[in-house]
């Protein structure tokens, strides 16, 4: 069989519109949530709930990529507070497949939460300073010293 | 300067891109339908359940201005209700007797002036499908809008014979109507105001 005879799974199947931002999201926006609260079932649970939250409004929504983005990063705000509160240390990454202990990544980890938001957000999902801005509700010129800062803090772990 | 940027970037982006891409779970949509029933429910509940502590203080305080001065007999109140037309609703639960209702892009139309004994006891609204049916509706309570921008009222009954567009009385109707038996009755001058003789004045 060719390959031009193969079906190919299209978003034409998904009929929904939904079904279509789920299908393109879905693994991005949990990889996301992982690098941030360090667990790949945590991220997942995060990420489904986002998803059914914009199922429930989604006519009503004008972007719901952005909307997906700012509920998986409150959602992975909740996990993290509440994993102080109840003091119990994060897990190393448990990734399968992440059993190289990866000093970047861990550094990234230490950072305070703003800036390691914003240094996933353009490092894992490769958004752009305004678009930062715009999921984290802040100033763009916030965002720049923020990812400045971060990226200064990394620097003199990482390299020096 | 720029070379260490440069360095720390490429690092961080050889790190992101090193981790798995864990293509191994199919996302669920059936998943995701039972989370957002589940979260519907819990909202809905949260609302039901706040309106039926509402429901009871009000029926609380009709019932305390039924037996005191303004002469409210039984579960006949008057009040102001708002006509509505609204379209099929799916997924909203209603309860009987507090109803809560909630509407997309309702046209509402206030009658201040209507008089209609409030029924205490409301009929379900919801038909064996889970849906609102469409139709005209009159409402009453407390209103608002929920977060998906909907409009929602404390209780709603459809409705299909009610006069339309009378819109002439005036006011919002008294709870103490005046009984056109009673009659005032003058009564004589004071002739003492505390302790002092009112009959006795001073001029200076």
């Amino acid at each position: 069989m060719s390959d031009a005879t193969v079906p190919v799974v299209s978003e034409i199947e998904f009929r929904d519109p939904f079904e279509v931002v789920h299908h393109r999201q879905f693994r991005s926006m949990v990889r996301m949530a992982t690098a941030l609260v360090d667990s790949p079932e945590q991220a997942e649970e995060v990420v489904q709930d986002a998803f059914a939250a914009l199922y429930l409004k989604y006519r009503l929504v004008n972007e719901p990529v952005g909307y997906l983005r700012v509920s998986v990063l409150n959602g992975c705000r909740k996990v993290l507070r509440r994993r102080r509160i109840t003091r119990s240390q994060p897990p190393l990454a448990t990734e399968p497949g992440e059993l190289v202990y990866n000093h970047v990544l861990d550094a990234v980890r230490r950072l305070p939460t703003r800036q390691r938001n914003a240094i996933t957000l353009r490092y894992e999902l490769q958004l752009s300073d305004a678009e930062i801005a715009d999921t984290l509700g802040m100033p763009l010129g916030t965002v720049k010293s923020t990812l400045h800062r971060a990226l200064a803090r990394l620097r003199s772990e990482v390299i020096e | 300067m720029s070379d260490e940027n440069n360095d720390i970037d490429r690092l961080l982006q050889g790190a992101f891109d090193s981790r798995p891409r864990g293509g191994g779970n199919a996302p669920s949509m059936v998943d995701v339908r039972s989370r957002a029933r589940r979260h519907q429910r819990r909202r809905v509940g949260g609302v039901v359940g706040a309106t039926a502590m509402l429901g009871v203080s009000g029926v609380a305080v009709l019932a305390s201005r039924g037996t005191s001065e303004t002469g409210i007999a039984g579960d006949e109140a008057t009040a102001t209700w708002t006509m509505t037309d609204a379209g099929p609703m799916c997924g909203y639960t209603q309860v009987v007797p507090t109803t809560m209702v909630a509407f997309e892009n309702t046209t509402t139309t206030l009658w201040p002036d209507t008089t209609v004994p409030f029924e205490a006891t409301a009929a379900t609204l919801t038909d064996p499908s889970g849906c609102t049916p469409s139709g005209r509706f009159r409402c009453i309570g407390n209103t608002g809008t929920d977060e998906q921008g909907y409009t929602y009222f404390e209780y709603c009954e459809p409705i299909s014979d009610y006069p339309p567009d009378s819109t002439t009385a005036a006011g919002i109707t008294d709870f103490a109507p005046v009984d056109s038996t009673t009659t005032s009755t003058e009564l004589a001058p004071a002739t003492s105001f505390l302790g002092v003789d009112a009959t006795t004045t001073t001029t200076t």
